[in-house]
């Protein structure tokens, strides 16, 4: 984390940072998802506290702390209380190998706009990820309640059942970029669609060289993985009302059971940018490298250097993270929605129809997949 | 020798390890044990990673922490174990002669592995220079794996070895099959890289890799079978 | 491999120090523990509990278990193969055959569970 003591402080005062940001962006989420629901369903959404209902959520988590602590009868208390923290945890580590944007170099120090550049990047939030059933079990076991168990062992089924469709489904897309660093995968979407048949390079020049373009089936089942994995609808049979009260989180209140819906959301956080990063270029604009970038604000960027007292090539370098960033953003939020939407749009599947889907059709599917992206790319190397 | 960081991190996380662990034996909740038994997995996955073996270490966060680990849970509350009802830990002459009984395996064990460390620095000839002639192998010594790989793998070796670099073509049949000639050998920056993991993988180790399918296929059928004799398979003739 | 490793660490800390102190200020904030045995019950929609503790568990959970542990296995030594795919072709069809064999093997596996009605009514 940096060599001297200041580069460790800027390091760790950029995940403190990432950190809050995510907390903060959860209730942000929750404020889309209770406004857009409602507008989906011809009705106004929570509108009195602060402007647009958007400070409903602060006083939401404001009530959460005031809540009585309760503990239920059989419940194992420890797990009972480690059971929300084991859920935050690998939600939050995910989100670590993720780059948000350039690296920002302001005075001689260069930020890297990513917690960890971790070089077996993917892998390692498939890594973490699949801890994410230990909080559900966790909590599913120490309530106490067998209605609780039983939702938490469907859960945990369900889980565990779309990670291995996931992952098949992730091979396709790394025999394209051939490595497994997010960073590399941003810089192998850069420039416009290309491909390699026999010897000779084809190229399509208005199309950005993003991997939806060239995985469209793997992007598919990934997506589909996505909402399985992170227990939203249509497939959150484990918390549906209808069927198992809250299921694993029946029995938890007060800032408890936020922690597990911050959990869920962390894990929404993450498979959005999963998916920007995989198939639709991270935070590159499409068809503008981020050299391009950079020139322009060094071109353009005098008056704001002279304003911030900066230099010109710092002025640049920020303003091209802040683009990035913001670029980064809007992809990603707009994935979030995507989520939201399929909520309030879809009915939930029966757990046996949900299983069959994972073993029976992504599977199959995933693994056909890999055939036909292995036998292609043999064809096209064939001399 | 000061402590680097690196030091304080690997001695906190095996003091971890080691008493999770412990713990997994002596705790008599069933779930606790298993739980602290992902901790130690989880732990040894940091491991792997301070040893520059990433994707060991994801694949040990993976496979164990995250299935194998998951399965047992998940068969323990299923089962809804009770907890022991008497103390693991009790002092009795059996169990002061068990705990006798591991403390000299133990001692052994580290009494034989020390024995073997320090014979390989006291006489180095044993260790073979694997560029050496196969003329020149002494064949009564016993050829002794270097412990270390250094990043440089040039530096242990004199200099009158180092002109002794054996070139494939040069090399006579009887040399050991895994000398490192110069096109195998890593830099720095390689080892440990997934890539070459793979380079090795699916091309000397491709009967270990086909026979690990076979392998995984045997446990598909076995597990149908075991859950069909039980009773386990719901199979309504339709 | 410690500069990778050094910054997830410290993120794992803010996230436990997060929750610790969010436990805490609830417990020091909220209302006084005031247990009485309705809230203590476990909820089954208002209903008396029926103590069911000895409920015959459903195999198909561990069988749902095993069956990911064997196919993960698979999809970790698929994704060492699919980095160095396209690299590996230029030395010939080696890499293409052996990891068909790999497939063809664990894709009899996944058709003999199928037919097997080791995946039914899950």
């Amino acid at each position: 984390m940096g060599n001297g003591l200041l580069e460790f402080a800027i390091n760790a005062l950029k995940i403190i940072i990432v950190f809050v940001t995510i907390v903060s962006v959860v209730p942000l989420l929750v404020w889309v998802e209770r406004r857009g629901s409602a507008f989906m369903q011809n009705r106004l959404g929570p509108n009195r506290v602060g402007p647009l209902g958007l400070l409903q959520l602060l006083a939401d988590a404001i009530k959460f702390i005031f809540k009585e602590e309760f503990i239920p009868d059989h419940a194992d208390k420890v797990l009972y209380f480690m059971a929300p923290g084991l859920t935050l945890l690998p939600a939050a580590l995910t989100f670590a190998a993720v780059p948000f944007s350039t690296p920002v170099t302001i005075g001689g120090h260069t930020i890297n706009m990513q917690i960890a550049d971790i070089n077996v990047g993917i892998i390692y939030i498939f890594a973490v990820a699949s801890l994410a059933v230990y909080g559900v079990l966790t909590a599913g076991w120490s309530s106490g309640n067998k209605y609780s168990l039983l939702g938490a062992l469907r859960a945990c089924s369900q889980m565990i059942s779309y990670e291995i469709a996931m992952g098949l489904s992730l091979i396709g897309v790394l025999i394209m970029y051939q490595t497994f660093s997010l960073n590399e995968m941003i810089t192998a979407q850069l420039g416009s669609f290309n491909f390699h048949w026999r010897g000779l390079q084809y190229a399509v020049k208005y199309l950005p060289a993003w991997g939806i373009f060239y995985q469209p089936l793997s992007f598919i089942l990934f997506v589909t993985c996505g909402f399985a994995e992170t227990n939203r609808m249509p497939f959150d049979l484990p918390e549906g009302e209808a069927e198992l009260v809250g299921g694993y989180h029946t029995e938890y209140g007060g800032f408890k059971f936020n922690m597990f819906f911050m959990g869920e959301y962390g894990h929404m956080i993450t498979s959005s940018a999963l998916i920007t990063t995989l198939f639709f270029g991270g935070y590159a604009l499409p068809g503008i490298s981020p050299e391009q970038v950079a020139a322009f604000w060094l071109d353009h960027g005098a008056g704001l250097a002279q304003t911030l007292h900066l230099s010109v090539t710092d002025t640049s370098s920020l303003m091209t993270t802040l683009t990035h960033l913001l670029v980064f953003c809007l992809k990603t939020g707009f994935w979030l929605f995507f989520y939201v939407w399929v909520r309030w749009t879809l009915p939930r599947f029966r757990y046996d129809q949900l299983m069959d889907l994972g073993w029976k059709t992504l599977l199959p599917w995933s693994i056909a997949n890999l055939a036909i992206s292995a036998t292609v790319i043999f064809f096209a190397h064939l001399k | 020798m000061a402590l680097t960081s690196e030091d304080i991190l690997f001695h906190a996380f095996a003091a971890v390890a080691t008493i999770s662990a412990i713990l997994v034996v002596f705790l008599s909740n069933p779930i606790y044990s298993a739980l602290f038994l992902a901790l130690t997995m989880s732990v040894l996955s940091i491991f792997y990673f301070m040893l520059n073996a990433p994707f060991v270490a994801v694949a040990q966060l993976t496979v164990y922490a995250g299935a194998v680990m998951v399965l047992f849970i998940m068969v323990v509350m299923l089962f809804d174990l009770k907890r022991e009802h008497e103390d693991v830990l009790k002092i009795s002459p059996v169990m002061i002669a068990k705990i006798i009984g591991a403390a000299l395996l133990c001692g052994f064990l580290v009494g034989v592995s020390w024995l073997g460390m320090s014979a390989n620095q006291n006489n180095p000839s044993t260790v073979v220079a694997p560029q050496t002639m196969a003329k020149d192998l002494d064949k009564t010594k016993p050829v002794v794996a270097m412990a270390d790989k250094p990043e440089n793998p040039d530096e242990d070796l004199t200099a009158a070895e180092q002109n002794n670099l054996v070139d494939v073509k040069g090399a006579p049949e009887t040399a050991k099959k895994d000398v490192p000639t110069k096109e195998t050998r890593l830099s720095p920056d390689e080892f440990g890289s997934t890539a070459s993991l793979s380079k090795k993988l699916f091309s000397k180790y491709v009967f270990a890799f086909e026979a690990v399918s076979l392998l995984l296929l045997v446990a598909i059928v076995g597990a149908v079978a075991l859950a069909k004799s039980r009773g386990g398979t719901h199979h309504v003739a339709r | 491999m410690m500069q990778q490793l050094a910054p997830v660490l410290v993120l794992g800390a803010v996230v436990i120090g997060f929750a610790v102190l969010m436990l805490s200020l609830t417990f020091m904030a909220g209302p006084k523990r005031n247990p009485t045995p309705e809230k203590q019950m476990p909820y089954e929609c208002g209903v008396q509990g029926i103590d069911m503790r000895t409920t015959k568990f459903p195999v198909k959970f561990y069988l749902t278990a095993i069956l990911f542990i064997l196919f993960d296995i698979e999809v970790i030594f698929l994704y060492p193969w699919a980095i160095v795919y396209v690299d590996f072709l230029k030395r010939g069809p080696f890499i293409f055959i052996e990891m068909a064999f790999f497939m063809v093997f664990l894709t009899f596996g996944l058709f003999y569970v199928w037919k097997g009605h080791a995946l039914d009514w899950d």
